[in-house]
């Protein structure tokens, strides 16, 4: 225990049981109104998730004409963390549990400062999604998912 | 130097990945952005660059080139010689670049270090290349992204890319 701050020094049982599982979505073109799963964790009873970092690259749009959203009340396109509870696993349901959005072309991280922790046991799916009618955009997606086992000591 | 948890948490790998992927001449695209704001760095520790195929583009699925003759009839085989778009980036080369412009040509723009470089003119895949210089970490704010080119006006190259770079959140 580090006497100053309170906070334990990792043994190598605590350093094990602690994973970081990372997805990266190389540059993609995503058609309009279209949802691409970038990467799926099913969370197991007893285990702790979050997502320590989530980003989105919004690269180009491919449009003539100004585009309009599908749905007004997201990003034009965004990374949206969403559990099983949507119709199908590549359509997004409604607001995501974790959200990064962007309406013209940059890039947004969701802060890793502030970080919620997931403990229900559930799949979870990170989707890229255009939600532009008509339009395409090139887009990239980078995060990493810390992930504490909590086994049991031998 | 015992680790606390509270700087194991500040440390993330991040990725550096691309599948199997069609380059075509002249095409370049992003692998990953990174985002730094302050006291945030990141150090990239391993990139490997795998050239799996280097074809004609015009070849088929199945790599056959079908010729047909011209006017005069006779058939002109293309060059089976890259020729290569800037002289020292070899067939295709990985930059790390902050601020990147997607609608501009990756050599035209300044890379945080020398690409990472693989194949020349005369290169047979499958060729593969690794980062050997030690691990560069960068401070300052600003999106950085990798971006792979292919640096050749007449060759498709199948590539694979894979990395990875260390994020500092910059607490204890």
């Amino acid at each position: 225990m580090n006497a100053e701050t309170g906070n334990p020094f990792l043994t190598q049982f605590r350093f094990d049981d602690q994973l970081w599982v990372p997805f990266n979505l190389s540059e993609t073109r995503v058609k309009a109104d279209t949802a691409i799963p970038v990467a799926t964790f099913e969370l197991q009873v007893g285990q702790v998730a979050r997502l320590a970092w989530f980003s989105i690259h919004f690269i180009r749009l491919l449009a003539d004409t100004p585009p309009t959203k599908v749905n007004s009340a997201l990003g034009a396109v965004y990374l949206g963390l969403y559990g099983s509870r949507g119709d199908l696993i590549t359509t997004p349901a409604g607001q995501p549990l974790l959200y990064a959005p962007l309406d013209i072309p940059g890039v947004f991280t969701t802060s890793p400062y502030f970080y919620q922790d997931i403990g229900e046991p559930d799949r979870y799916t990170v989707l890229a999604v255009n939600n532009l009618r008509l339009t395409d955009v090139d887009l990239c997606a980078l995060g990493t998912w810390r992930v504490q086992l909590n086994q049991r000591a031998a | 130097m015992y680790v606390t948890q509270d700087q194991f948490d500040s440390r993330l790998d991040l990725p550096v990945s691309l599948p199997l992927t069609d380059l075509y001449p002249n095409q370049w695209l992003i692998v990953s952005t990174i985002q730094v704001l302050s006291p945030q760095s990141f150090t990239l520790r391993t990139l490997q660059l795998h050239l799996v195929a280097n074809q004609d583009p015009s070849a088929g699925s199945d790599g056959k080139l079908v010729v047909i003759p011209d006017s005069s009839g006779n058939c002109v085989f293309p060059s089976q010689q890259a020729s290569l778009v800037t002289p020292g980036l070899g067939l295709a080369f990985v930059g790390l670049y902050r601020n990147f412009d997607p609608l501009k040509q990756p050599t035209f723009q300044a890379s945080q270090e020398s690409p990472l470089v693989i194949g020349d003119e005369n290169s047979a895949a499958p060729v593969f290349t690794l980062r050997t210089a030690p691990a560069a970490t960068f401070t300052s704010e600003g999106p950085y992204s990798f971006v792979v080119a292919n640096n050749t006006s007449n060759r498709l190259l199948k590539l694979v890319i894979t990395g990875q770079v260390r994020l500092n959140l910059g607490q204890l």
